[in-house]
């Protein structure tokens, strides 16, 4: 019999692109918060879920090890998932396995990273992802595969740069009201478009930067729950999916492994119609196509994400408030810490404590991240 | 901190067989006996019915271009001058596709026919193939 998880308390560092904090001290700073945020202590947690992307970011080989102390997570069960770039919401699915299955009542679910530690820069590290025999001997780098489904996306549906460019400006604009943000900015579809070209159609603007940063929330089974806090958030819906390694075997105009990951947790939630029962949006949007290529899986409509766009229904106002965190363009990319940062904007949004950025009547929400070569989908539906 | 570390990896059963083909200057799929279905790069399992591959199949190398982009900077980061061209192309009838550069002197287009340009001096490398030109 599965139990319902919610949601009491979060907490998060200041997203930087470079935070003078060890890693031990940011995770430290985000659990901490957490805690604080419900009334908890470290010693009230029965298990603590860790997530962190490539140990060379850090530096650092086995890196969960890192977080086990400033977590309070030695002398219990302690893990580390990692399902790439989408290890910020895997993250708290794994932590919704843990109190759903009814063997722990509180977990703490934490994520960071650190890539300001490889110099003089991350990039390089990338290239391990990629074939040894077919891919890496052609010296590709990260943006390109990125351009490459980006060039399909903008032709199967005739989108414009211009329209794209418009996910940046959002964004940042939106980032703006979030107190932990990096690169919050009143920027213009022509900013975006006169900014660098780094892999056509890529622009620099287009690109979410580099990050350091640290989030937590801490998890309780309903009975635990009801007695920490007036305003917990359930967590109704989890759904995980992975495409195979090969992205040269799917197409890549629509991302229906997103598309199935959404399909459980919204079977689990029972949400029939997410474009009438959702009220809040927060899709992965590492670049500014993702959020719309993204999207469109959430909705189970091909090519709705850019027209709802061009309407200004993705704006915080909209009928379809997309990324009124800012998201990773405007709130930064600390690669899992800023799919975590996604649960924790529907937890602010839907207790009615995000503040500036609060989407009024926000009673469901829906946050997701992607990752590894174009094919990891993580999806939590969360309801006040 | 640094470390400087060197890894070797082996190709493996299919893409042995792929890069034997290439030093002779032709494309391979791996072809499911069971189901007959063809990938490229080949693989050494059926990713539809999942029985182990025992064909090869030598493929006429023309294929079409499905996306395309065009690279300004390299893979440190840093200007790539002059920029490079990156087409995904697929072959007919054959599942996945082959990620290569395209003829510089080629305007790339979605759809566009094209083929492998092989070098002469070939050693088994996915770099025997030189480029992806038009037909
Ligand atoms: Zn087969």
């Amino acid at each position: 019999m599965r139990k319902r998880v919610a949601i009491v308390g979060a907490g998060m560092t200041y997203f930087r692109s470079m935070l003078p904090m060890t890693p031990q001290e940011m995770v430290y700073e985000a659990a901490r918060k957490s805690l604080d945020d419900c009334g908890l202590e470290f010693r009230d947690i029965d298990a603590v879920v860790s997530g962190s992307a490539p140990d060379a970011f850090d530096g650092y080989h086995h890196k969960g090890l890192v977080g086990v102390e400033p977590s309070g997570g030695f002398r219990k069960p302690y893990s580390r998932v990692y399902v790439g770039g989408g290890t910020g919401v895997g993250v708290a699915v794994a932590g919704w396995w843990h109190v759903a299955s009814g063997a722990f009542k509180k977990v703490l679910v934490v994520a960071w990273e650190k890539m300001s530690h490889p110099y003089p820069h991350s990039q390089p590290l990338f290239k391990t992802i990629f074939d040894p025999v077919t891919e890496q001997p052609l010296g590709p780098n990260l943006i390109w595969i990125f351009a490459l489904e980006m060039r399909r996306y903008m032709e199967m549906h005739k989108l414009s740069k211009e329209l794209i460019a418009r996910v940046a400006v959002k964004n940042k604009g939106n980032a703006l009201d979030h107190p932990y943000a990096q690169l919050g900015a009143k920027i213009t579809v022509e900013d975006v478009l006169r900014s660098p070209v780094l892999v056509w159609p890529v622009h620099r603007l287009d690109i979410s930067p580099s990050s350091d940063g640290a989030v937590a929330l801490v998890f309780a089974s309903e009975e635990e729950a009801k007695k920490i806090t007036d305003t917990p958030v359930w967590i109704d819906g989890v759904g995980a999916c992975l495409d195979s390694q090969f992205w040269t075997n799917r197409d890549l105009a629509y991302p229906y492994y997103v598309y199935l990951a959404a399909q459980q947790a919204y079977k689990m939630a029972g949400i029939a119609n997410p474009l009438k029962e959702i009220d809040v949006f927060e899709p992965y949007d590492p670049f500014t196509y993702k959020e719309l290529h993204h999207l469109d899986a959430l909705l189970g409509k091909p090519g709705l994400a850019p027209k709802l766009l061009e309407e200004g229904q993705l704006e915080r106002d909209g009928d379809y408030p997309t990324c009124p965190s800012g998201g990773l363009l405007g709130v930064g990319n600390p690669i899992a810490a800023a799919g975590l940062m996604k649960v924790a904007e529907l937890y602010w949004q839907l207790s009615g404590r995000a503040g500036k950025r609060q989407v009024p009547n926000a009673r469901v929400g829906v946050a997701q991240a992607w990752g590894d070569l174009m094919q990891v989908a993580q999806v939590v539906v969360c309801r006040a | 901190m640094g470390i400087e570390s060197f890894y070797e990896y082996p190709a493996g059963i299919a893409l042995s067989r792929f890069l034997e083909e290439l030093r002779l200057g032709r494309l391979v799929a791996s072809k499911c006996s069971s189901c007959g279905h063809m990938t490229i790069p080949p693989r050494a399992y059926c990713v539809k019915c999942y029985r182990p591959i025992k064909e090869y199949q030598v493929i006429g190398g023309e294929g079409r271009i499905v996306t395309y982009t065009r690279s300004f900077i390299n893979i440190e980061g840093k200007p790539a001058n002059p920029p490079v061209t990156w087409v995904f192309v697929k072959f007919d009838g054959v599942d996945g596709g082959l990620l290569h550069l395209l003829d510089p002197s080629i305007n790339p287009q979605t759809g566009m026919r094209v083929r492998p340009v092989f070098r002469e001096q070939r050693i088994g490398s996915i770099l025997d193939i030189k480029w992806f030109t038009a037909v």
